[in-house]
C-alpha cells in the first residue's frame, strides 16, 4: 500500500486535468467538483492509511533528471558526493514523514471542507469549473510541496502554490482591482523568492545534493570544520547566509513584515479560497518551510546564541505586532482577518524562533489550530458576505450588525472562532499560542528554563512580551470584528434582510468549529503533538501554570476591552478616537505599502521606462551612429574615384616616388634593406 | 538510408521552396500545402533521430561525408549529437508552426513561404554540419532571406520603416558575419592539414594566443545573432517590423543559431580561449537579461516587449554556456529549446491578436479574455515559462543555467537571478494590460478566438512547453550526451572544492 502515497499530489492533478476540461467545454460544469472533491478525500485517506510510525516514513521516488559527471556515478549509491566534481541528480517523491503528515491532512481536510462550502458558494459563478480545476491545482501543488524530501520539490511546490494563488486571486479577471492584487501577490512573493533560489542554491553548491538529510549533514561539516568552503564566501558567512537567503522565501510567502502588503489585497479573491489558501494552507509554507529546515537555523548558534534564529525570531514579532495594530482599524472585514493571518504568522515566526525542536513545534501547532480557526474565521466571513452580496460593499462591517439573529449558525461558528483566535482559555488558539510564549519567554528566562542552543536571552525577552502585547491587540480586534458584525442592531437594509447561508456552506463551518475548540486540548494533552512530530520521543513540557495564567488574563481583558467599547454599538467607532498620530499611523498600514507601491512599484517601472529610453537613444543610436560614419567615410572615399586618368596617374607616380624613396631611406639609417624592400622582392620572385 | 537522413532534412526544404517557385500564384491552397508538406517533412526524421540516437555511444551519429573540393579540403560532411537534435526538433517544430501561423498570408504567398523554406533549410544546415566551410554556407543561407522577408512582407513601425529594419538587421547580422569569416579562415589556414572538418579542428590544439583572439572573434560574430548587448539592437526594430511567420523563426531559431555557434565553434574548437573570456561571456549576459527585462518593462508595443524579452532570455542562454560546465551549457542548450518554442509561441499569439486588434499598443488595450479566451490562456502559458515558473521548460532550463553559473561565477548568478523577479513583473504586467481588466471592446469589433489552423500551431507548443517542463530528462539526457564529448565544457574541478569560485 506504501507505493500508492505517490498517487497523493497526482490524484487531484488528475481532477483538475477533469475540471479544467469540463472549463473548456463549458459543459456539465457542475460536475466538477465531484471529480476534485473525490480526489481531495482519497489524497487524505491514503495519507491516513499511511500514517508514520516511530523511525518509519513511508517514502517513494522517481528520479527527474539526472546530471552526473560520469555514468559511474550513477551506480554509486545516492548521498552527499564531495570530492567528486558537481554534478545534479534531481529525485521527486511523495515523503510522508510526521510533519508532511500533518500537512497533508491539514490541506487536504480544509481543501475538502472548501470545496464542499464553494458547492454553495460559488454556485451563481461564471467559470464554475474553472474555479474547481485551480483550486484541485491548488491542493495538489501544496501536497507536493508539503511532502518533499528535498529542496528542488520544495521549491517546486512553492512556486507553483504562488501561481495557483495568482489565478485565484485573480479569478474574477475582469476587475481591475482583482487583477491588480493576483499580480501583486505574485510579484512581491517573487521577490522573496530570489533569495530563496540563491539559498538553494548556495546549499546545493556545498551539499552536492537537494535532499534534506543530505543538506544537514553537509551544514553541519561545514559548522565543524570537516568541509572546506572556499570561493566567494568563508565558511562563517555561509553558515548564517544560507539560512536567510531561504527565510527571504518565508518573508515573501508568509506574509511577513515587509513583504506582507500583498496578503491584504489577497482578499480580492472569492473568500473560500481566502479562507484555504491565505489562511490555512499557502501562506503557512513559508512557516513549514523553516519548521522542516530549522536544523540550519539552529545549528549555526553551535552552542550559544544564533543570528538566524535572532532575525527570524524578531521579523516574527515586529510582524505580528504591527499587524495586530492595523487589524484593530479595518472596517472590510476580509481585511481585518487578513492582517489577523499575518499576525498570527508572526506568532509562528516567533515560536520557531526559539530554534531546535522546541521551536520547530512549538511553530508547527499553532501552525495547525491556526489552519483550523482561521479558516473557519473566513468561511463564516464568506457566509456573511454571501448574505450581503446586494450591498454596495458587501464587507464593509460598519452596514452589518444585528446578523446574530439572522445568521445563527454563522455567528455561533464564528464567536468560537474568534474566541479561539483571541486564545479564551482551553480553546486551540489559547493552547498553541500558550506553547509560543511559553518556549520564547523561556528562552529569556522566564517562566521556567531553557537549554540548548538558541536566540539570544534578551531577543527572546523583547519577542516574547511583544508576542503578549500582540496577544492583547488579538483579543481586542477578535471582538470587535464579532460585535460589529453580529450584535446590535442591522446598520443597513441589506443586513435587516440577510438569510442564514445553506446547509452545504454551513455544514463545513460547524465541521472546522469542532477543532477549533478541541483541537487544541487533545493535541497538547500529554504533549502528544510534540511526540508525534519529534517521532516518538516525548519532549520536555513547556507548560506553565504561572504563564497561562497571564496569558489568559490578558485575552480576557483584551476580549473585555473589546466588549465593553463595542457591545452597545457606538456610532463612532471608538479605535478612530485613538490620538491622532497612532491612528493615522495604524490605518495607514504604518505607511509600508505607500513605499512599495509609490516608492518600489512605481520606481522600477519608471526605471524600465528610463532603460528602454536609454536602449534607443544611447546604445541603439550608437549603432546608427557608426552606420552614419560608414556613410560619410564612403562619401568622402567617393572623391577620390574620379575617373580622371590625369589623377589617377599622378597618384600613382608619386606613390612610387615615395615608396622609393623611403626603402632608400631606411636602408641608408639601418644599413640593411628593409621590410618593405623584403616584401617587394619576394613579390617579384614570385 | 539512414546516412540520408540529415541531407533529407536539409534538402527537404529546399525542394519544397523551389517547387513553389514553379507553381502558379493563383493555386493559393496548393502553395500553403507544399509549404506544409516541405516543413513538416522534417518532423518525422527529427523525432526519428531523437529515438534511434544510440545512448551508449553518445558523439556524433547518423555521419555521411562527400568529398567536396578535395584540394581545398572541403567536405560536405554532416552528422548529429544529441544537442544537434535538440536543435534540430525544436526547428521543424517552429517551422511547421510557422507555416500554420502564415495560413491566412495574403501578400505574394508563394515568394513569401518559399524564401522562409530556403531560411530553414540553412538552419537545418548549420545543424547538421561538421564542416566549417558548409556551415558559413548554411548560416549565410539561413541570415539573408530574412532581408527580404522583413523588407517586403514587414510592417512599418511608428519608428521604423521596415525598409530600414531589415537593413539595419541584415548589415548588423553580416559584420558579424565578417567577423567569423576571419576566425574561420585563421583556423584554417594554421592547421598543416588543410582542413574545414570540425573534428579535425577539434583535435588540433591551437596556441593559447591564437585560441585567445579567434575566439573573441566567433563570439562577436556569433553573438550578434544571438543578440549579445550591445549588438542587440537589431532584434527589436527587427522583429517588431517582421511578419508573423518571420519573428517565430527568427526569434525562435535563427538567435539559436548564434549561440550554438558559440558553442560549436568557440568553445569545441578553442576551448583555452572560452576559458580566458568566460567571465567577460558571463558578464555580458548579465547585462543581456537583466538590461533586457527591464527594457522589455518599459515597453508599450507588444512587440517590442516580446523582442526584448529575446534579448533577456538569450542573455540566459549565453550564461549557462559561459559557466562552460555541463550544468550550465545543458540548460543553456535547454533554455534554446523552451525559448524557442516559447517565443514562437508568442509571436503567432502577438500576430493573432494583432490581426484582430489591429493594434499593438498595450495600454490601449484591456478585458480581451472575454473574446480571446484561448488566446489568453495559451498567453499565460506561454508568459509562465518565460518567468521559469516550474511545470513548464521555462524552469529546469533556467535553473540548470543560474546553477552552472553559481558553480562558476556566483557573483553573475546572483546578480541574474534577480532577472526572475523583472521578467515576472513584464509578463505579468502585458498579460494584465490586454485579457484583464474592464472589457475594453468598443474600439475593437473584431476580436475573436483563434480558429482552426491558428490553433494547430499554438496549441500544440503550448503543450509541448508543458510537456517538457514535467519530464524533461529525455531532452536533458540527449543533451548531456552531445556535452560529454565537447572539448571546453569539462566537469572538471578539484576535489573537495564545495564552494564556488573559479577553478
Amino acid at each position: 500500500m506504501t507505493s500508492a502515497i505517490g498517487l497523493i499530489p497526482i490524484l487531484p492533478v488528475a481532477a483538475a486535468a477533469v475540471a479544467g476540461f469540463l472549463a473548456i467545454i463549458r459543459k456539465a460544469e457542475k460536475a466538477a467538483p465531484l471529480f476534485t472533491l473525490a480526489a481531495t478525500l482519497a489524497a487524505g485517506v491514503l495519507a491516513l492509511m499511511n500514517m508514520p510510525g516511530a523511525g518509519i516514513a513511508p517514502h517513494v521516488a522517481a528520479p527527474w533528471v539526472n546530471l552526473i559527471p560520469t555514468d559511474a556515478a550513477l551506480a554509486a549509491p545516492p548521498g552527499p558526493t564531495h570530492g567528486m566534481p558537481p554534478g545534479l541528480s534531481v529525485v521527486v517523491g511523495v515523503t510522508l514523514d510526521p510533519l508532511s503528515w500533518i500537512m497533508v491532512l491539514v490541506v487536504c481536510s480544509v481543501s475538502a471542507l472548501v470545496q464542499i462550502y464553494s458547492i454553495g458558494y460559488m454556485a451563481a459563478e461564471k467559470g464554475y469549473a474553472r474555479y474547481y480545476c485551480y483550486l484541485a491545482l491548488f491542493t495538489a501543488s501544496m501536497l507536493g510541496l508539503v511532502t518533499a524530501d528535498n529542496l528542488f520539490q520544495l521549491y517546486v511546490g512553492w512556486e507553483l502554490v504562488g501561481v495557483c494563488s495568482y489565478l485565484l486571486i485573480g479569478f474574477w479577471w475582469f476587475k481591475p482591482s482583482a487583477a491588480n492584487a493576483a499580480k501583486k501577490a505574485f510579484v512581491v512573493t517573487r521577490f522573496g523568492d530570489v533569495g530563496f533560489m540563491l539559498g538553494v542554491l548556495l546549499l546545493v553548491s556545498v551539499a552536492q545534493s537537494f535532499k534534506f538529510t543530505d543538506v544537514f549533514a553537509a551544514y553541519q561539516a561545514v559548522a565543524d570544520g570537516s568541509l572546506a568552503v572556499h570561493g566567494l564566501f568563508s565558511a562563517q558567512t555561509f553558515l548564517w547566509l544560507a539560512p536567510l537567503l531561504l527565510l527571504c522565501g518565508a518573508i515573501g510567502k508568509s506574509a511577513q513584515f515587509p513583504l506582507h502588503v500583498w496578503l491584504p489585497d489577497a482578499m480580492e479573491g472569492p473568500t473560500p479560497v481566502s479562507a484555504l489558501i491565505h489562511a490555512a494552507t499557502m501562506v503557512a509554507a513559508g512557516v513549514y518551510m523553516v519548521a522542516r529546515l530549522i536544523l540550519l537555523f539552529t545549528l549555526q548558534a553551535g552552542g550559544g546564541a544564533g543570528a538566524a534564529l535572532d532575525v527570524v525570531m524578531i521579523l516574527g514579532a515586529v510582524t505580528a505586532l504591527i499587524a495586530a495594530t492595523i487589524a484593530l482599524v479595518q472596517v472590510d472585514i476580509k481585511k481585518v482577518m487578513a492582517y489577523s493571518t499575518i499576525s498570527q504568522l508572526g506568532y509562528m515566526m516567533v515560536g520557531l524562533g526559539v530554534g531546535g525542536a522546541t521551536g520547530q513545534v512549538a511553530g508547527m501547532f499553532h501552525l495547525v489550530t491556526h489552519a483550523c480557526f482561521k479558516a473557519l474565521l473566513f468561511l463564516t466571513a464568506g457566509s456573511v458576505i454571501h448574505a450581503l452580496h446586494h450591498a454596495k460593499d458587501p464587507n464593509d462591517m460598519r452596514s452589518m450588525g444585528g446578523l446574530m439573529r439572522r445568521m445563527p449558525h454563522t455567528a455561533i461558528t464564528c464567536g468560537i472562532g474568534v474566541l479561539a483566535l483571541a486564545g479564551f482559555p482551553l480553546l486551540s488558539g489559547f493552547w498553541s499560542k500558550d506553547a509560543i510564549l511559553a518556549v520564547a519567554l523561556q528562552r529569556a528566562g522566564l517562566f521556567g528554563h531553557a537549554a540548548g542552543a538558541g536566540p539570544h536571552a534578551h531577543v527572546a525577552l523583547a519577542c516574547g512580551v511583544a508576542g503578549l502585547i500582540a496577544a492583547f491587540l488579538t483579543a481586542v480586534y477578535s471582538a470587535r470584528m464579532w460585535l460589529m458584525t453580529f450584535w446590535g442592531k442591522p446598520r443597513s437594509d441589506e443586513a435587516a434582510h440577510a438569510h442564514e447561508s445553506p446547509a452545504v456552506m454551513t455544514l463545513p463551518l460547524w465541521a472546522l468549529a469542532i477543532p477549533s475548540v478541541a483541537a487544541g486540548f487533545l493535541l497538547a494533552h500529554g504533549e502528544r503533538f510534540a511526540t508525534f512530530v519529534l517521532g516518538g520521543e516525548p519532549g520536555p513540557s513547556h507548560e506553565n501554570m504561572a504563564l497561562s495564567i497571564v496569558a489568559s488574563a490578558i485575552a480576557l481583558a483584551g476580549l473585555g476591552l473589546g466588549a465593553l467599547l463595542y457591545a452597545r454599538c457606538p456610532a463612532v467607532d471608538p479605535v478612530t478616537r485613538l490620538p491622532r498620530p497612532v491612528y493615522a499611523l495604524f490605518s495607514n498600514l504604518w505607511y509600508v505599502d505607500a513605499f512599495w507601491s509609490a516608492g518600489v512599484a512605481r520606481g522600477s517601472l519608471a526605471f524600465g521606462r528610463a532603460v528602454a529610453w536609454f536602449d534607443r537613444s544611447v546604445i541603439d543610436a550608437s549603432m546608427h551612429g557608426i552606420a552614419w560614419l560608414v556613410e560619410q567615410a564612403a562619401l568622402g572615399m567617393r572623391r577620390s574615384v574620379s575617373g580622371q586618368t590625369q589623377t589617377y596617374a599622378a597618384v600613382l607616380v608619386a606613390g612610387t616616388v615615395a615608396v622609393v624613396l623611403l626603402m632608400t631611406l631606411y636602408e641608408q639609417v639601418v644599413g640593411s634593406p628593409g621590410p618593405a624592400a623584403a616584401a617587394a622582392g619576394w613579390m617579384v620572385r614570385r | 538510408m539512414t546516412a540520408w537522413m540529415l541531407t533529407f532534412i536539409v534538402l527537404a526544404p529546399l525542394t519544397a521552396s523551389i517547387v513553389l517557385l514553379m507553381l502558379p500564384a493563383a493555386r493559393g491552397l496548393a502553395i500553403r500545402l507544399v509549404a506544409l508538406a516541405g516543413g513538416a517533412a522534417t518532423l518525422p526524421p527529427s523525432i526519428w533521430l531523437a529515438l534511434n540516437y544510440d545512448r551508449k555511444a553518445g558523439g556524433f551519429q547518423f555521419e555521411q561525408t562527400v568529398s567536396w573540393v578535395p584540394s581545398l579540403g572541403i567536405t560536405y560532411h554532416v552528422a548529429v549529437d544529441g544537442l544537434s537534435i535538440v536543435m534540430l526538433l525544436l526547428t521543424a517544430l517552429i517551422i511547421t508552426g510557422g507555416v500554420f501561423a502564415s495560413w491566412t498570408q495574403k501578400n505574394r504567398t508563394k515568394e513569401f513561404l518559399s524564401l522562409l523554406l530556403l531560411l530553414v533549410s540553412g538552419v537545418f544546415g548549420v545543424f547538421v554540419s561538421r564542416d566549417l566551410f558548409f556551415l558559413f554556407l548554411f548560416y549565410e543561407i539561413a541570415v539573408l532571406p530574412m532581408y527580404l522577408l522583413i523588407g517586403v512582407w514587414g510592417t512599418t513601425t511608428k519608428l521604423r520603416t521596415k525598409e530600414d529594419s531589415a537593413m539595419k538587421l541584415t548589415l548588423m547580422l553580416m559584420g558579424g558575419s565578417a567577423l567569423i569569416l576571419v576566425a574561420i579562415l585563421a583556423l584554417y589556414f594554421s592547421m598543416d592539414q588543410r582542413t574545414f572538418d570540425m573534428g579535425l579542428l577539434a583535435q588540433h590544439s591551437f596556441s593559447p594566443e591564437m585560441q585567445r583572439w579567434v575566439f573573441l572573434l566567433v563570439y562577436l560574430g556569433f553573438g550578434v545573432l544571438a543578440g549579445i548587448f550591445p549588438f542587440h539592437t537589431w532584434s527589436p526594430d527587427g522583429h517588431a517590423s517582421a511578419p508573423t511567420a518571420v519573428s517565430m523563426l527568427h526569434a525562435g531559431v535563427l538567435m539559436k543559431l548564434g549561440a550554438y555557434g558559440v558553442l560549436r565553434v568557440g568553445v569545441a574548437l578553442l576551448p583555452q580561449g572560452a576559458h580566458d573570456w568566460s567571465f567577460l561571456m558571463g558578464v555580458i549576459a548579465t547585462i543581456n537579461i537583466l538590461y533586457g527585462a527591464c527594457s522589455a518593462m518599459g515597453q508599450t508595443d507588444l512587440k517590442y516587449v516580446i523582442a526584448y524579452s529575446s534579448v533577456s532570455h538569450m542573455g540566459v542562454v549565453m550564461l549557462g554556456l559561459a559557466s562552460l560546465n555541463p550544468i550550465g551549457v545543458n540548460g543553456s542548450v535547454m533554455q534554446m529549446f523552451s525559448h524557442g518554442i516559447m517565443t514562437g509561441l508568442f509571436f503567432a499569439l502577438v500576430g493573432l491578436i494583432y490581426e484582430r486588434a489591429h493594434s499593438r499598443d498595450i495600454t490601449r488595450m484591456g478585458g480581451f479574455a472575454r473574446k480571446m479566451p484561448g488566446v489568453a490562456v495559451l498567453m499565460s502559458i506561454g508568459g509562465m515559462a518565460s518567468f521559469g515558473l516550474p511545470a513548464t521548460s521555462g524552469f529546469i532550463a533556467e535553473f540548470l543555467c543560474f546553477y552552472g553559473m553559481w558553480l562558476r561565477y556566483p557573483i553573475l548568478a546572483l546578480l541574474s537571478v534577480i532577472g526572475i523577479v523583472i521578467t515576472a513583473v513584464y509578463v505579468l504586467r502585458v498579460v494584465q494590460k490586454i485579457f484583464l481588466g474592464a472589457p475594453n471592446e468598443e474600439g475593437y469589433p473584431d476580436l475573436r478566438d483563434a480558429r482552426t489552423t491558428e490553433w494547430v500551431a499554438t496549441v500544440a507548443l503550448a503543450a509541448l512547453l508543458i510537456v517538457v517542463g514535467v519530464f524533461p530528462r529525455p531532452l536533458v539526457r540527449l543533451v548531456d550526451l552531445g556535452l560529454r564529448q565537447t572539448p571546453g565544457v569539462t566537469y572538471a574541478r578539484g576535489a573537495g572544492a564545495v564552494l564556488p569560485g573559479g577553478p
